[in-house]
């Protein structure tokens, strides 16, 4: 029905209004275009059945749907008959909103416009009205009708209460290197959750420049916090960056940039080996397929962990005992039974039966230095709802190598928990293991699990999980944890 | 170059390098936030935002399209048109664009509930710019909100992968090269999967994919959606899409990929210590050593980069592999064993070489019952080669396995092992030699992998929870079944030139009669292979020179105390369980042409060959004990085959007066001349010809 050259294409669809003016092909009379704010489109047909949009004599083809925004068509004289046009464009557009179809002068085309506008314009001012009251509802609803289960509010506020948590841990070698120039780390974690940074300095910084930090999201280059950290603050171990309060944005990936600036030598950041991951190995350096040696905290979104009374944000800090640390318990006493009495069950949970012999089963899990380790717990339950026997378990925890005989009876432990009664089936006891004073260096944490005295029953299935460490992390930094120097985007 | 740092000016129209395409259907307020993405775009190039409504009912739609276009003139382009569906409103858009920007580079298809980051569209047109010739389109990750997940779009593009799973969201950008050549959404999909089929379109033109990580591609997902909506109807999408892609789903075309990644068998050699990594025997990639393979199927747990980690590790010392390699058995020793793992979740072989003076071949096995734990125990005693899943190597390491699903198959299978014992016979026997593995090499393999672990920090990387739904190591499990229904297929180079020339029994003269045939279909540019389905073979070695590849399939169904046979008009035929039917089937599947030669097994088999592509052929011989037999048991399933090829002019009477159709009577000599064709051979294709 139309056909444009390519050159108008875009004009016929971009979005200003328009009117189109339609003439025979063989009329070269001159039209006076009324002063109207609308680009003016002219088509010509020599039948009334094909319209062409074209300048020039330039080729032209065909078109599947009418031009947008158009007001109306214009014929400013007698001819062509635009009736078959009016039946395609409603047919093609899918929509019966078209324009108007004008026949006359000048005049008849103001007065079809003039109506058309004003008919426009209500629908505007409708338009406007209906929004204006969808917001006044959706202020009102969230002021008025919006609540949080009760239920909920109570899960939140205990999730508020919790310290905040270790996330993420690069795995350290020995032999790791370190770097020092500018790079980009890529994060595990997106941003929803992200209470801070520990970055790992090996050799402190000297001079007057200093080491400029920046959370950001690559996909759109917003930076969520910066922190700026003079190399003369620097000194060897842990350097705890930290947001004003967790943040609740949802970028699926953040990266964090490192760059030295200024003058003097920029402290060396350890570096650990991506191993499989090249992917999450930083970018921008010689150094590579490594990461920086870093701990990344955790919390509850939107909350701050700072005290009111103070500017630092020391609290205990929950590090969940990771799955491969579990998966790697060993058991302590050469015990034997018809089948395994003791195995890793998978998603960090211990099977250790009791059994009908002395000494208790036990099991000990390695754990790696912990910075201010204060406080072990674990959940256990007996893993069978039928069993009546009520079952005993303990913890201890001690320094690697020691006799388990001794460890059992507080001799050589760091320390030991009563013998704990798991006095029903199915449900889930705490264990908590506090220490005298906080350890930093690698310890064991053993497990033991034994039947009462006198029973009849030969063994019970006994199931650990849940394994946590509660860091003090007031002992685990020498230095006060920085804060972002500017606002941010972070919550 | 025009440097845009806002989008909302008007672009010089003749410059204009990209286009954000929208197809707006319904759900007015997110077509807004859509559009409001759309024109944050940052870029350093022209790009305009062309909207296409399709028919929507709803008048919001209109109005917001509209008004964005009319607040946006030259920037936002606005076409209205009626419903004809997703696609139609994409391809209208496409002809715009193409039409009216002629600079135009690259499309992005962002459907109207959808976002896209600021960097999005110069992140994935500089990916495109950077690509090579065949770069056909770029995608990136999915980061799904609403029912907020993450989809690991990851790894490198693998085109196997891209043919039996969608991971190329329809939120990707196009290359104008791929435009030109045609590519186009396909109108009569109004269910949904349009994209995949779009992209497999771009495939089978020659172009592929380059993926893009994090540039900012926000996927609306929903309760309900046209995602939703065809799942429940994918079954009959995914047939119309696989129907109307022959090119990239046929048997030879799937398996020529997987040949070309070197996708299947990871074969280790622990004298040297070396792996190399091959689908077919004959194109091996260059060896690596064994704590790089290691690494890549630890890897290949953790990271979608398909075809990289072959699913199979198959053990052999070099110099059994060169003997295999030299007596043309290796391809078929390799998929003896594959079919073995079908249902044992280890299988081995000894190997016993004798002098002989012709070359013979005897398979014996025995199976093992499954063990009741996980593990999957190495060989206790010597064996030659050994075979086994990676998924069932990664669990005996590891008691999780690894990979997000296949690491414990090896448990449900009947078996836990199956051992085979090979004698082969062969002249100069003491020119060749083949060594056990040494009885330290699995400890020293399970230590190795331990080692790799530990120094790539597996135990650490495998506990962090991230998205493993694509990590796997490549297997044909992945998609012969869903697309042929086999469990696989025998590798088989240059397929389209391979036929295959089948044996019942493999003696002296049926060899010797495969052989005659096979030199005269050579001549002519096909490469003839010899398979056998029995567990014995005895041949001349000069006669198996012409044979590509050696196959002797030992088939349980078809053994001395076998009751499976069936009867027809007073002519014994065997028959197969549904295992040893799926390995013959998978064994055939891949070649061009197969050639029933004295055989009846084929027959059983030809049928579905014929379904699968592959020109089936029966070659009904004048024997002495003569060709009734041979003739009748062949009627039973003449409709089978293309062509009945009989040798001489009494065997043609014979089967026409048994009901052959005359227009399958072919003479051989004719089809594959070998010298001047002899008045008496003219005189018999004549007589076959009244008839056809």
């Amino acid at each position: 029905m139309i056909s444009a050259s390519s050159k108008l294409l875009s004009t016929l669809f971009s979005g200003g209004p328009k009117i189109v003016v339609v003439r025979t092909e063989a009329c070269n009379e001159d039209i006076s275009l009324p002063d109207l704010p609308v680009e003016w489109l002219t088509t010509t047909t020599a039948d009334g059945n094909v319209f062409r949009f074209s300048e020039d004599d330039e080729p032209a083809f065909p078109v599947e749907m009418p031009p947008s925004n158009v007001l109306a068509v214009w014929v400013p004289h007698s001819h062509p008959s635009i009736d078959a046009l009016k039946q395609w464009w409603e047919r093609a557009s899918g929509t019966s909103r078209g324009p108007v179809f004008v026949h006359g002068d000048a005049t008849h085309l103001i007065g079809a416009v003039a109506g058309q506008t004003l008919r426009e314009n209500n629908r505007l001012t409708r338009m406007n009205q209906t929004l204006l009251e969808d917001l006044a509802a959706l202020r009102e609803g969230l002021a008025h009708h919006v609540r949080v289960p009760p239920e909920l509010e109570v899960l939140l506020k205990n999730l508020r209460a919790a310290p905040p948590r270790l996330i993420f841990e690069t795995p350290f070698f020995s032999s790791a290197a370190s770097v020092t120039g500018a790079i980009i780390q890529p994060l595990l974690t997106g941003a929803r959750g992200i209470l801070g940074v520990d970055l790992h300095v090996s050799n402190a910084g000297l001079g007057t420049g200093h080491l400029l930090v920046k959370l950001q999201v690559p996909s759109s280059g917003l930076e969520l916090a910066q922190w700026r950290i003079p190399y003369s603050e620097t000194f060897p171990g842990w350097l705890a960056l930290r947001l004003p309060a967790v943040s609740a944005r949802m970028d699926s990936i953040v990266e964090l940039a490192v760059e030295p600036h200024g003058d003097g030598q920029p402290p060396e950041l350890t570096c650990s080996p991506a191993g499989l991951m090249n992917e999450y190995a930083f970018i921008g350096s010689d150094i590579t397929r490594n990461m920086l040696r870093m701990r990344m905290w955790g919390g509850f979104p939107g909350l701050s962990y700072q005290s009111p009374s103070s500017d630092t944000s020391f609290s205990p800090a929950v590090v969940k005992i990771s799955d491969h640390l579990v998966a790697a318990a060993q058991t302590t006493r050469p015990l034997t039974w018809a089948y395994p009495y003791f195995n890793y069950l998978g998603a960090g949970r211990l099977l250790l039966r009791p059994l009908k012999v002395n000494p208790a089963s036990s099991a000990r899990i390695y754990l790696p230095a912990l910075p201010g380790l204060a406080a072990l717990n674990c959940m256990v339950k007996i893993d069978d709802a039928l069993c009546t026997t009520k079952m005993l378990v303990r913890l201890a925890a001690s320094l690697p190598g020691r006799n388990i005989d001794e460890v059992e009876d507080g001799t050589a432990a760091l320390a030991v928990t009563e013998w704990t009664e798991l006095s029903e089936p199915i449900r889930t006891f705490d264990l908590r293991l506090a220490l005298p004073s906080v350890v930093s260096e690698p310890i064991e944490l053993h497990l033991f699990s034994r039947l009462p005295e006198g029973g009849k029953l030969d063994h019970g299935k006994v199931v650990f999980g849940g394994l946590e460490a509660t860091l003090n992390e007031r002992v685990a930094f020498s230095h006060l944890p920085y804060l972002p120097q500017t606002d941010t985007a972070s919550s | 170059m025009t440097v845009q740092t806002r989008s909302d000016q008007p672009c010089d129209k003749s410059d204009i390098r990209a286009v954000i395409l929208i197809p707006a259907y319904g759900q007015p307020a997110l077509t807004a936030e859509t559009l409001h993405s759309a024109i944050g775009q940052q870029c350093d190039f022209p790009f305009a935002v062309v909207v296409v409504n399709d028919g929507c009912p709803v008048p919001e739609t209109h109005e917001i399209c509209q008004n964005f276009a009319a607040s946006y003139p030259g920037k936002v382009f606005y076409l209205s048109k009626a419903n004809k569906g997703l696609s139609a409103a994409r391809n209208s858009g496409l002809e715009f664009s193409l039409r009216a920007f002629p600079a135009l580079e690259a499309v992005f298809f962002l459907d109207c509930d959808n976002h896209i980051g600021p960097h999005l569209l110069r992140r994935l047109v500089h990916a495109l710019r950077a690509g090579d010739n065949h770069a056909g389109w770029v995608y990136t990750d999915v980061d799904k909100f609403g029912f907020a997940s993450f989809s690991d779009m990851s790894g490198p593009y693998s085109s196997l992968e891209h043919l039996f799973r969608s991971f190329c969201e329809a939120g990707s950008m196009v290359s104008r090269r791929m435009l030109d050549t045609g590519a186009r959404f396909d109108e009569a999909m109004l269910k949904g999967v349009e994209d995949w089929d779009f992209w497999l379109q771009g495939l089978s033109m020659g172009y592929h994919g380059i993926h893009v990580p994090n540039a900012g591609f926000h996927y609306r997902r929903r309760g309900e959606s046209m995602l939703t909506e065809a799942e429940r109807d994918i079954a009959p999408i995914l047939d119309y899409i696989r129907k109307k892609h022959t090119s990239l789903y046929s048997i030879q075309a799937v398996q020529e990929r997987e040949i070309k990644g070197r996708a299947r068998y990871a074969v280790y050699h622990p004298d040297t210590r070396l792996v190399r990594y091959m689908t077919a025997t004959s194109d091996p990639s260059a060896p690596v050593v064994l704590e790089e393979y290691l690494r890549s199927l630890l890897r290949a747990a953790e990271k979608p980069d398909y075809g990289s980690c072959p699913g199979h590790l198959i053990v052999l010392e070099q110099n059994t592999y060169d003997l295999l390699s030299d007596m043309k058995l290796l391809a078929g020793v390799f998929w003896i064993l594959e079919c073995a793992l079908q249902q044992a979740a280890s299988t081995s072989c000894t190997i016993d070489v004798r002098t002989a003076v012709d070359v013979s071949l005897a398979w014996t096995s025995a199976d093992l019952p499954r063990a009741d734990k996980l593990s999957v125990p190495f060989p206790s005693q010597p064996v030659h080669v050994w075979a086994v899943e990676a998924g069932a190597l990664l669990a005996e390491q590891f008691p999780e396995g690894g990979f997000a699903f296949g690491n414990h198959w090896h448990t449900v299978k009947p078996f836990g092992s199956r051992h085979f014992t090979l004698e082969i016979g062969a002249p100069n026997v003491a020119q060749i030699d083949a060594s056990p593995i040494a009885s330290d090499a699995f400890t020293a393999l399970s230590s190795t992998l331990a080692t790799v672990a530990e120094q790539g920090s597996r135990s650490f990387w495998h506990s962090v929870p991230y998205d493993r739904y694509r990590a796997q190591a490549a297997s044909p499990r992945d998609y012969y079944p869903e697309f042929f229904r086999l469990y696989s297929s025998l590798p088989v180079m240059q397929a389209g030139n391979a036929i295959a020339f089948v044996l019942d029994r493999a003696e002296h003269d049926d060899i010797a009669k495969a052989t005659q045939l096979a030199i005269s279909v050579r001549a002519h540019g096909l490469v003839p292979h010899l398979l056998c389905f029995g567990s014995t073979f005895v041949g001349p070695s000069a006669d198996l020179d012409v044979f590509a590849e050696i196959i002797s399939l030992p088939l349980p169904s078809l053994g001395n105390h076998s009751d499976l046979t069936q009867n027809y008009m007073g002519t014994d035929l065997p028959l197969l369980d549904g295992r040893d039917r799926q390995a013959a089937l998978g064994t055939l599947a891949a070649f061009s042409k197969v050639v029933s030669v004295r055989g009846r097994v084929l027959h059983l088999l030809a049928g579905a060959l014929r379904k699968l592509g592959v020109r089936t052929w029966a070659f009904i011989e004048d024997v002495k004990a003569g060709a009734t037999n041979a003739a009748v048991a062949g009627s039973a399933f003449e409709q089978a085959y293309d062509t009945i090829f009989p040798e001489t002019v009494d065997v043609l009477h014979l089967c026409r007066a048994i009901g052959y159709p005359a227009g399958k009577l072919r003479v051989w000599e004719e089809h594959f001349p070998t010298r001047t064709i002899t008045t008496a051979m003219h005189n018999f294709q004549q007589t076959a010809d009244v008839f056809s």
